[in-house]
């Protein structure tokens, strides 16, 4: 089954391959926390890689990152291995726990970004003032970071990871701690980003969210990638006609609240009438 | 380019920050350097005053200022090799820059001048005064002065870089084993410092003596090897100071060649294995298995039955979160287990233990060094505790529980770890010094009030001037509220011990024929009258620790009471 359902990936999206895994396993001592992972981004698609708590999918973007090696298998970014100051230039990675100086303000941090791409000042600035109007970040810029509400710095770092125009845009989690503004914001950023022919990979919690957004879906699942294709394919495979809920939970070991229903009478049985 | 610039604006940002927010705590922290740079010119400029009696003063120097660089040297590459392997290995910062277009050379470099600075800034504290000391009592001209601060700068480097160097190549050959690899290094340093401290105390003759002082430099001629950069150190001091100049430039710039060179070497072992150096350590995860412990529970429901369910959880929570923390218990572990073997094998390292005078002395000195060591660790350990509670308050207020009670437990947590450990190191000194059970009473309820003030003091204004911001222990430790609480704390021993100190000081001093001086002035004392003076000082110390306990508490109550998180 999963072989079908992986190979759906193939015909999805029509630019060049930008985020490549080939056979990347990742293992923390004896345990296998990415398992043969096989994965392709195109530039231009928007790749939500779905999965339950510990499935392996924060190891696998830190390994996209250059920030983990894989024990085995290559991974590339536009052809240049992960790591590298060639993959690095075209990246952008937004963790889910987003780095900040408290000591600089959000305009300083943005410069800060420009300086270390090596824009251009007259480029670096007018990217930063785009930014800032995307993102509403105009009325606190000029503070400390270390004053900002979660939401406050989530959206400076969306802006600083865009600012350099970037090829591949990495996210993990992208929506803690943002309001329903700027959860839209972020959302439309995706989507335009993508539409720009950048390779977007999410990985995210929110079902209805990848449901929405995600051209291509990737369900990762005790380390191995246990579907992947459009939302239409991977219900036509697995002849399934309910939301990406029920189909995330029917391929990730079933639904808990079922579980329960079912074993509800066996327990009433052993307890006895009341 | 780009982290000169963010060095830069955070150094000013910071510095702004401080100046309109924190201006108190600035003021405080320039205070306190100030008083322990004056403090170590004093004590130093005694010293050197003392050694300028003996012959072969230049020999002498060379010996104390090689020990002395030796010591920082190891003291520095060590802090170095700990900053960098924490800060650049398991930093937050650096696995943002990894995923930047930063070099990792450059990266290197970047956390590599920020310890550097704050090591910089502790060998100046530390080594200017006695520098500047030396300098005065042997008469040095201008040019010296003028050379301590680039003397000492060149010198930072050298360990620094063999340091971070070391944190990297550990970091990369054994990435799962931080904590095995301090354990292991605490231990070969301490049974170095162990033995050299073993060997002099042991120097045959009597004490300062010639003989003695030869033999006692013998021990010590490792320290001379011309290899170790804190020889060239000690030759460079002493070639400034006695108008050689040719030779400590030389030595001075062989220094910094040398930490050129070293500095140059880590930055090539950066680019080669930093980011796979960084890789592994991040590729360690614990999957250790931990028992419950049930036993911690069932010992402080034993130690304080009478406190409630609710404050004996927070207790046991308390001490299981120290005992799994090896940073907390062991550095517990190796200092008061340096004082208990120091203190067990007393009489071995000094032969005027049979004069009261020298008895009395020895015996509030190994006092007073046991409450400054739980000076430091109440600062460093207990006063940031309320701080690291706060960040989980939105549990802690939920819980069937009064704030109150929270703090409460902290200062039993406190008080009775301190009680155990400084009651038993107290006793073995006094057993060993041959004191009689009326005195050994005095100093164990002494240290009790001690024990329970100085826990006091840091549950208290832990809770008054908590920093929620700070995830961190020891920046919580070194912040406004630390320094303040370490200030407080210190006032407190000095008055506590000194209420009873005095007193037998004084007594015991009388009855010693050589000094004069003190018996003209207790000379009239008799035992009885000895008695009541040490029970109206004794009285002065358990009020002032009544004081030490009650107010802070009542302070940090208050202060938790009306906390909103």
């Amino acid at each position: 089954m999963t072989a079908n359902l992986t190979s759906a990936a193939s015909s999805a999206g029509s630019g060049s391959e930008m985020i490549r895994f080939d056979g990347v396993t990742r293992r923390f001592g004896p345990k296998t926390a990415v398992d043969g992972l096989d994965l392709t981004v195109r530039a231009g698609e928007l790749f939500a890689f779905l999965g339950p708590n510990g499935a392996g999918k924060t190891t696998s973007i830190k390994m996209l990152c250059g920030l983990l090696k894989p024990t085995s298998g290559t991974i590339t970014l536009g052809g240049y291995a992960a790591g590298s100051a060639e993959a690095r230039a075209m990246l952008a990675y937004v963790p889910d726990q987003p780095f900040l100086y408290d000591k600089l303000t959000g305009r300083e941090f943005l410069s800060f970004v420009t300086r270390m791409y090596g824009m251009d000042a007259n480029r670096a600035a007018e990217r930063t003032k785009e930014l800032v109007r995307m993102f509403e970040i105009e009325s606190f810029l000029d503070e400390l970071c270390e004053g900002y509400s979660q939401g406050m710095k989530q959206r400076l770092v969306f802006a600083s990871a865009l600012v350099h125009e970037p090829k591949v845009l990495v996210v993990d989690e992208p929506f803690v701690g943002l309001d329903p503004r700027s959860a839209r914001i972020v959302k439309r950023m995706f989507v335009e980003q993508a539409r720009s022919g950048v390779a977007v990979l999410m990985s995210i919690h929110l079902l209805s969210i990848a449901e929405d957004l995600a051209d291509r879906i990737g369900i990762i699942h005790k380390g191995r990638l246990i579907a992947d294709g459009k939302l239409a394919q991977l219900r036509e495979t697995l002849s399934h006609t309910g939301s990406l809920e029920d189909l995330f939970l029917q391929l990730t070991d079933g639904d808990p609240a079922a579980d329960a229903e079912e074993k509800a009478p066996e327990t009433f049985e052993e307890q006895g009438p009341p | 380019m780009a982290l000169r610039y963010l060095r830069r604006r955070l150094l000013k940002n910071t510095l702004n920050d401080l100046w309109n927010n924190s201006r108190l705590r600035l003021g405080v922290a320039a205070f306190c350097c100030f008083v322990f740079w004056a403090g170590m010119f004093v004590l130093f400029l005694g010293g050197f005053a003392f050694v300028e009696q003996f012959k072969l003063t230049a020999e002498i120097y060379e010996y104390l200022f090689s020990l002395f660089f030796l010591t920082l040297f190891v003291m520095l590459g060590v802090s170095t090799g700990i900053i960098i392997y924490a800060g650049l290995l398991y930093g937050r910062e650096s696995a943002w820059l990894l995923t930047q277009p930063v070099r990792e050379d450059h990266l290197f470099a970047h956390k590599f001048a920020e310890s550097v600075v704050f090591a910089g800034w502790g060998v100046l504290l530390l080594g200017s005064p006695v520098l500047v000391a030396y300098g005065l009592v042997v008469k040095a001209g201008g040019l010296y002065f003028l050379s301590i601060v680039p003397l000492l700068a060149a010198f930072v480097g050298l360990p620094g870089a063999l340091g971070a160097t070391g944190a990297m190549i550990i970091g990369y050959l054994m990435p799962r084993r931080p904590k095995t690899i301090l354990a292991v290094v605490s231990v070969f340093l301490l049974y170095f410092v162990g033995r050299f401290v073993w060997d002099a105390f042991r120097t045959p003759g009597t004490a300062l003596t010639p003989d003695w002082m030869d033999n006692l430099l013998g021990r010590l001629s490792f320290s001379r090897h011309p290899l170790l950069p804190s020889r060239w150190m000690a030759r460079a001091v002493i070639g400034m100071a006695e108008g050689q100049t040719a030779t400590g430039l030389a030595y001075i710039c062989t220094i910094a060649a040398n930490a050129a060179m070293a500095w140059l070497v880590s930055t090539w072992v950066a680019r080669k294995i930093l980011r796979a150096t960084f890789c592994r350590a991040q590729g360690e995860r614990s999957g250790r298995r931990r028992r419950q412990s049930e036993w911690i529970e069932r010992i402080v429901d034993m130690g304080v039955p009478f406190m409630s369910r609710s404050v004996r959880l927070i207790i046991a929570k308390d001490a299981r979160c120290f005992l799994r923390d090896p940073a907390q218990w062991s550095q517990f572990l190796v200092f008061f287990g340096l004082l208990a073997a120091y203190f067990a094998n007393i009489r071995r390292f000094s032969t005027n233990l049979e004069s009261p005078v020298w008895r009395n002395l020895v015996s509030f000195l190994n006092l007073s060094v046991t409450a400054l060591l739980l000076a430091t660790f109440t600062s460093r350990f207990i006063f940031p505790m309320m701080s690291l509670e706060g960040r989980n308050a939105w549990m802690l207020n939920l819980l069937p529980l009064k704030r109150s009670q929270i703090l409460w437990g902290k200062f039993v947590f406190s008080a009775s770890l301190a009680l155990v450990a400084c009651e038993s190191l107290l006793l073995i000194s006094d057993i060993q010094l041959g004191l009689d059970v009326g005195l050994i009473a005095v100093h164990a309820t002494l240290m009790a009030v001690l024990c329970l003030g100085l826990s006091a003091i840091s549950v208290g204004l832990g809770a008054r001037l908590p920093n929620y911001r700070e995830s961190d222990p020891s920046k919580i430790a070194a912040g406004f509220g630390g320094t303040l609480n370490l200030v407080v704390s210190l006032l407190f021993l000095l008055v506590a011990i000194g209420a009873v100190a005095l007193p037998c000081h004084l007594y015991f001093a009388g009855l010693d024929t050589r000094a004069e001086g003190f018996r003209r002035m207790t000379s009239s004392w008799t035992a009885d009258q000895f008695r009541s003076r040490l029970a109206i000082g004794l009285g002065l110390s358990v009020a002032v620790g009544i004081a030490a306990v009650t107010v802070p508490i009542r302070i940090g109550l208050r202060a938790l009471e009306e906390q909103e998180f």
